[in-house]
């Protein structure tokens, strides 16, 4: 076991240098140059001396190879760099917003879990009943709805209509509850139906013939398939965790959540590359840990996994 | 094609195939179909209700809804497929490489694939589309950049199967070239489930290509599309709640549509469902392989 987490630890540095290269070497693709980017938003004239005095601030007259080993190196230390739009430092500017995301992303994924429990629960309890039926339906428009119809539709009702929650912005509990319903509609859908889907697979298993035989009550009955249900739902949503606080990014901006998400389509609008680098490294960052969290899991739980990996 | 068969005996999928290649084909057409010019702005009529002239009424700048959301099937939908089929033509050809040769080639590509998918694609999406600055074009590239390793593995797992069937050894002995072999040989098995890869994503493509859209990172003013027609009636929002409505149902039926096939293709595909399939398989696989 503890040759597999330092196989799989040591396996994350080559992703990690690959996935800060790439986005290192996409900005550097660019056709528009970033000094020049720079001297814009701050109503500077480009002129030649200016962009090429800029250039040495922001260390562009150095090779490529270089540079990319520099800003590592600083992105190592947390250390992403200013702004270009106010010259603030972004690791600032990100862990100032990053609460926001996390809260949103805590609230939907309780969501999450307490409704798609439920409702798979019973769908697989009432097998093939009109309610069954229903559910999937909804699950099945549910997948096909574009999420930022949804947050359109659900604040049209409720907080333009029904005057229940505000439409937008940061203030209280209430707040929380449109973006959060939103962002977790989908993943409803998905988990409702693998929760039912394995439930109705066990159903069939013998484990339930035989404690059925030995006349336990329903409940009980039902706890057990519940339990041996439940695996590849939780491997699945340690994967979707980080897929959830990524995909804050269209419900921030519906309902104007100063997240992370939202910082980073308004610095993709102002070019602002430092923000967007950071936001890339550290989604990576978040993607690849708990990528290894639910590996470590899943193998601590399957010894099979150890050998193959 | 006895998937194509499949899917007309089914009613509902039926229906579906049916409603996508209508939608297609009212894409294409639009320019014939159209009441009226999308880009057009009319103040004076501006968000009018449903009409003889305006099917669907106007928008906050008197363009005709109806035709906007029939020329948007050629920037939502249409470049969806178009995207698909790019990054699907990449996968394979990357995938039948890494399949056919092995070795170190094999190595590279499967080593850049894991870099690749390791990150969730939608923040790579949002990454590119960045760096490279909003844009359909640059959709269309990040969405062929996030998805490509995907396929690409997927493929080469499929090519890898095909490769030690006695047919494919027989052509490698009599020298035929690794390209007539992939061509003649290999492609003609694997082009079935490489449509139904194809065909079980489309729906995300669209997904996202008009979430992009959406947030402005897509197609820029005034071309039409679903997306951004949506972001249009976001702010129209509390005069004219009605205008959301049919860029929104546009976009659920379509994606649906596409689910539903590929679930449908999925489940004929599927080794459970395929008796024939199966038997087929039998039938191909009981002379042993002399290669390996």
């Amino acid at each position: 076991m503890r040759n597999y987490i330092i196989r799989r630890i040591l396996f994350i540095i080559p992703i990690l240098i690959g996935i800060t290269f790439i986005s290192f070497l996409l900005i550097n693709l660019n056709t528009s140059d970033p000094a020049e980017v720079a001297l814009r938003v701050n109503e500077i004239t480009p002129t030649d001396e200016a962009v090429a005095a800029m250039r040495e601030e922001l260390g562009l007259d150095k090779p490529f190879f270089e540079r990319y080993i520099i800003w590592l190196g600083n992105s190592l230390r947390f250390d992403f760099g200013n702004s270009y739009i106010n010259n603030k430092s972004v690791s600032d500017e990100m862990l100032s917003a990053l609460p926001a995301t996390l809260y949103l992303a805590a609230i939907a994924l309780m969501m999450i879990l307490g409704i798609s429990i439920v409702a798979g629960i019973l769908c697989a309890i009432f097998e093939d009943s009109i309610g069954d039926k229903t559910i999937r339906g909804i699950i099945f428009v549910g997948t096909a709805m574009p999420n930022f119809w949804v947050g359109l539709l659900l604040m049209w009702l409720f907080a333009v209509k029904l005057d229940m929650f505000p439409t937008s912005g940061m203030s209280g509990f209430s707040s929380v509850i449109l973006p959060a319903a939103t962002l977790s509609l989908s993943y409803i859908s998905i988990y409702t139906r693998l929760i039912r889907n394995n439930m109705v697979q066990n159903k069939n298993e013998n484990y339930v013939l035989y404690t059925r035989v030995r006349g336990l009550k329903n409940w009980t009955v039902t706890k057990h398939i519940f339990r041996n249900s439940i695996q590849s739902s939780i491997t699945a949503l340690g994967m979707s965790i980080p897929k959830l606080i990524a995909g804050t990014v269209i419900v921030e901006n519906i309902f104007a959540w100063p997240g992370i998400g939202r910082l980073c389509v308004s610095a993709i609008f102002n070019r602002d590359y430092p923000i967007i680098q950071a936001y890339i490294v550290m989604m990576a960052l978040l993607f690849v840990v708990c990528n290894l969290i639910v590996d470590i899991i899943s193998a601590s739980l399957d010894p099979r996994i150890r050998r193959t990996t | 094609m006895h998937i194509l068969k499949k899917i007309k005996s089914d009613k509902l999928a039926g229906a579906c195939l049916f409603f996508l290649v209508t939608i297609i084909l009212l894409g294409v057409i639009a320019p014939v179909v159209a009441p009226n010019d999308p880009v057009e702005t009319n103040i004076r009529e501006k968000l009018s209700g449903i009409s003889l002239q305006y099917p669907f009424g106007t928008d906050q700048l008197g363009r005709c809804i109806f035709s906007r959301l029939l020329y948007g099937i050629r920037t939502t939908v249409l470049m969806s497929i178009w995207t698909m089929l790019m990054t699907i033509s990449i996968g394979t050809i990357l995938g039948f490489v890494a399949g056919y040769f092995r070795g170190w080639i094999d190595e590279i590509i499967m080593r850049l694939c894991d870099v690749m998918l390791s990150f969730p694609s939608e923040v790579m999406i949002l990454a590119i589309v960045g760096m490279l600055g909003p844009g359909l074009g640059n959709i269309i590239i990040a969405n062929i950049i996030a998805k490509w390793a995907w396929y690409t593995r997927m493929i080469r797992s499929i090519v890898v199967q095909y490769m030690d069937k006695n047919y494919i050894c027989f052509a490698k002995v009599v020298g035929s070239s690794p390209f007539h072999i992939m061509k003649n040989h290999l492609l003609p098995g694997a082009l079935g489930e490489i449509v139904v890869l194809a065909s079980l994503d489309t729906g995300a493509v669209i997904l996202s290509v008009s979430a992009l859209s959406f947030l402005g990172l897509g197609v820029q003013a005034p071309t039409p599309e679903w997306g951004m027609m949506l972001n249009e009636a976001k702010n129209i929002m509390i005069t004219h709640p009605t205008k959301m409505l049919p860029p929104g149902i546009a976009i659920l039926a379509v994606v649906a549509a596409f689910n539903f096939i590929g679930d449908k293709v999925r489940d004929i595909m599927d080794p459970k469902h395929m008796d024939r399939r199966v038997k087929n398989n039998e039938f191909a696989e009981s002379g042993e392989s002399i290669c390996s």
